[in-house]
């Protein structure tokens, strides 16, 4: 046995521990279950022993009944029931020596790789010991129909790292395993999710009437705080999850921050296109790319027939938004947003710089000041004189969109500069 | 259980008026003699005087027979000649304090743990070392293979669901001496 770092402290924490009874296993007894004199869960995990056999390791934690519940439920993995020890911190002694050893204090995140539980180990209720006298002991029935949306592992993360969080929890699919999930599947749907997340970003920034903004250009980077984000954990149950933040923390003390909005206008996106009667006013509510964005998402989740929760929490408000989606219910939206007749004409006003021209053919790319692009043609009245735009001084626009969306076709987009005057002070 | 109650009764008579200590001996022996065909075994069970401390009735021993050929996989370690290989499991003191504990002291501690298939030896020994992937140091890291008769001890007739089945050896049996060889292994 490797000596073990961490804190010492002459004692356990726990005032008159009780023995209640043995988890498991029947073969060799390895997770104990005690109480304290406040009746609360104390756990003792057997961890290590020496060659001889003669001491034994043990790390002491405390979880709520809550936890202990969905553990003994198999709705928690042993891996997470650990590392919801309510202290964040883990109690080592070793146990066989002639007197009481040491206590070393560990963090539940530096517990040696070898003393836990493999990340996919769920507890099997036949394989249990006094399953039933721990149960009726703290009373476990009552919280039978505790289902937490987002796993107390993962709020917790959250608090710790002071973090908005976007947890996607990938429950089925293709490549989706106990725990693991292939590669090229976690990286397509991230990149999925991270793109539909940028474009709703910039309709939240510009409205929907926005043109196509490029994040790599150089007048965008003060988009970034708000379109992009990172990964900064994950979660491995039955299944496999991962924690998302905006690259640059939001939280002041306001319940709807701007990352809220964003997360919040995905979510429902989701929701409320999985109902027929909804789905052309959100259709109608965003911009065009965001709708692309989100077909490509929803393509991406049939084809890897995945299912998946889609979590919000602010840990600071405490607030929680939810929404899920399967391969099914992507099809129906897919399904139903082709079936989909729409078409809408939008006026736009931008002021920028035209970036090409062809006189022949009235053909303009503009590239506004927000660093938006539109590309079209000039409108039949405005084409005079377009021979005379420079690429140097700028312009105020106006520009008609229209966008046509035909059952059984894909949407389409025009652009049709109406007005156009030099802008001069 | 007569002849057992009825050789206690005079073990206590006689601790009492103080006999000679051989005497007492002698009177043990005998009683264990007498016990030993309750448990369908013709010779005295290793472990017998634990075993006896539970008085299991005719009731609990009708899960064993004698049983020949059957062969047997048993969880052991590298070295064939470890004291772990054949012990029972309450070898162990952390499961016999447990079971004190709990007050679920059984006589089959004191039996060898056994298995009816390699694969469904290797398949428990790996469960377990998944929740603890230290727990091979104390169950073992290899699956040793043999066959068990009538002669080593009495058997129990009915495998768990997971194939596992306890194995009471006679006093004289050595598994050690070659009887099992080692088959397969854990990955660690």
């Amino acid at each position: 046995m490797k000596p073990i770092k961490g804190t010492i402290t002459i004692e356990l924490p726990y005032e008159q521990l009780e023995f209640v009874g043995i988890l498991m296993f029947d073969v060799y007894p390895s997770t104990i279950v005690y109480k304290n004199k406040n009746n609360d869960v104390v756990i003792k995990e057997w961890v290590d022993c020496s060659d001889d056999n003669k001491i034994n390791r043990y790390f002491y934690y405390s979880v709520g009944n809550t936890e202990l519940k969905r553990f003994i439920d198999g709705k928690l993995s042993h891996l997470e029931m650990i590392n919801s020890s309510i202290e964040d911190v883990v109690y080592f002694q070793d146990e066989g020596y002639r007197s009481d050893t040491d206590v070393y204090v560990v963090s539940v995140n530096s517990i040696p790789f070898n003393y836990l539980p493999k990340s996919d180990f769920i507890f099997n209720r036949a394989e249990g010991v006094d399953t039933e006298l721990i149960i009726n002991n703290f009373d476990l029935n009552r919280y039978n129909n505790i289902d937490e949306i987002i796993p107390f592992r993962v709020k917790q993360f959250a608090r710790q790292a002071n973090s908005e969080t976007l947890y996607i929890h990938i429950d089925n699919g293709k490549g989706v395993g106990h725990g693991t999930i292939k590669t090229e599947i976690l990286g397509k749907t991230l990149l999925s999710i991270d793109k539909l997340y940028k474009n709703i970003a910039l309709d939240y920034l510009k409205g929907k009437e926005r043109g196509d903004i490029q994040l790599e250009a150089k007048g965008s980077k003060d988009f970034v705080e708000y379109t992009d984000t990172e990964v900064f954990g994950f979660a491995t149950a039955a299944s496999y999850g991962f924690m998302i933040r905006p690259v640059t923390s939001q939280i002041d003390g306001f319940k709807n921050t701007p990352a809220f909005n964003i997360a919040s206008k995905a979510i429902n996106l989701i929701t409320k296109s999985k109902e027929p009667k909804e789905l052309k006013g959100e259709y109608e509510s965003h911009s065009v790319s965001t709708i692309k964005s989100f077909e490509e998402f929803l393509t991406e989740v049939y084809k890897k027939e995945l299912k998946m929760d889609l979590n919000w929490f602010n840990p600071k408000e405490n607030v929680e938004i939810s929404s899920s989606i399967d391969y099914r219910n992507a099809n129906v939206i897919i399904e139903g947003m082709k079936a989909l007749s729409a078409s809408r004409v939008e006026k736009i006003e931008r002021i920028g710089k035209f970036r090409a021209i062809d006189c022949d053919t009235a053909h303009f790319i503009f590239i506004s000041t927000g660093e938006e692009k539109f590309s079209g043609y000039f409108d039949k009245n405005t084409r005079e004189g377009i021979n005379k735009i420079n690429f140097i001084d700028i312009y105020k626009i106006a520009i008609e969109r229209n966008i046509e969306k035909n059952p059984g076709k894909r949407e389409s987009v025009s652009y049709k500069i109406i007005t156009c005057y030099l802008d001069t002070p | 259980m007569y002849a057992r109650n009825h050789t206690a009764k005079r073990l206590k008579i006689m601790e009492n008026i103080k006999f000679h200590y051989v005497i007492k001996l002698f009177f043990l022996s005998a009683s264990l003699i007498k016990f030993a065909p309750e448990t369908k075994s013709l010779m005295p069970l290793k472990y017998q005087q634990q075993i006896a401390a539970f008085a299991p009735t005719e009731e609990d021993w009708k899960e064993f027979e004698g049983l020949d050929n059957k062969p047997s996989f048993r969880w052991v370690f590298e070295d064939m000649a470890h004291e772990k290989n054949f012990s029972p499991v309450y070898s162990s003191p952390e499961r016999l304090a447990a079971d004190r504990q709990r007050g679920k002291l059984t006589f089959k501690g004191w039996a060898l743990s056994f298995f009816d298939t390699k694969k469904n030896a290797k398949t428990r020994l790996e469960y377990f070392t998944k929740g603890k992937p230290n727990l091979y140091k104390k169950l073992g890291t290899h699956i040793a293979e043999g066959v068990i008769n009538s002669t080593d001890g009495i058997t129990e007739i009915k495998c768990s669901e997971h194939g596992h089945f306890n194995h009471f050896e006679n006093e004289g049996t050595d598994f050690y001496k070659g009887r099992f060889e080692i088959v397969d292994k854990i990955t660690i």
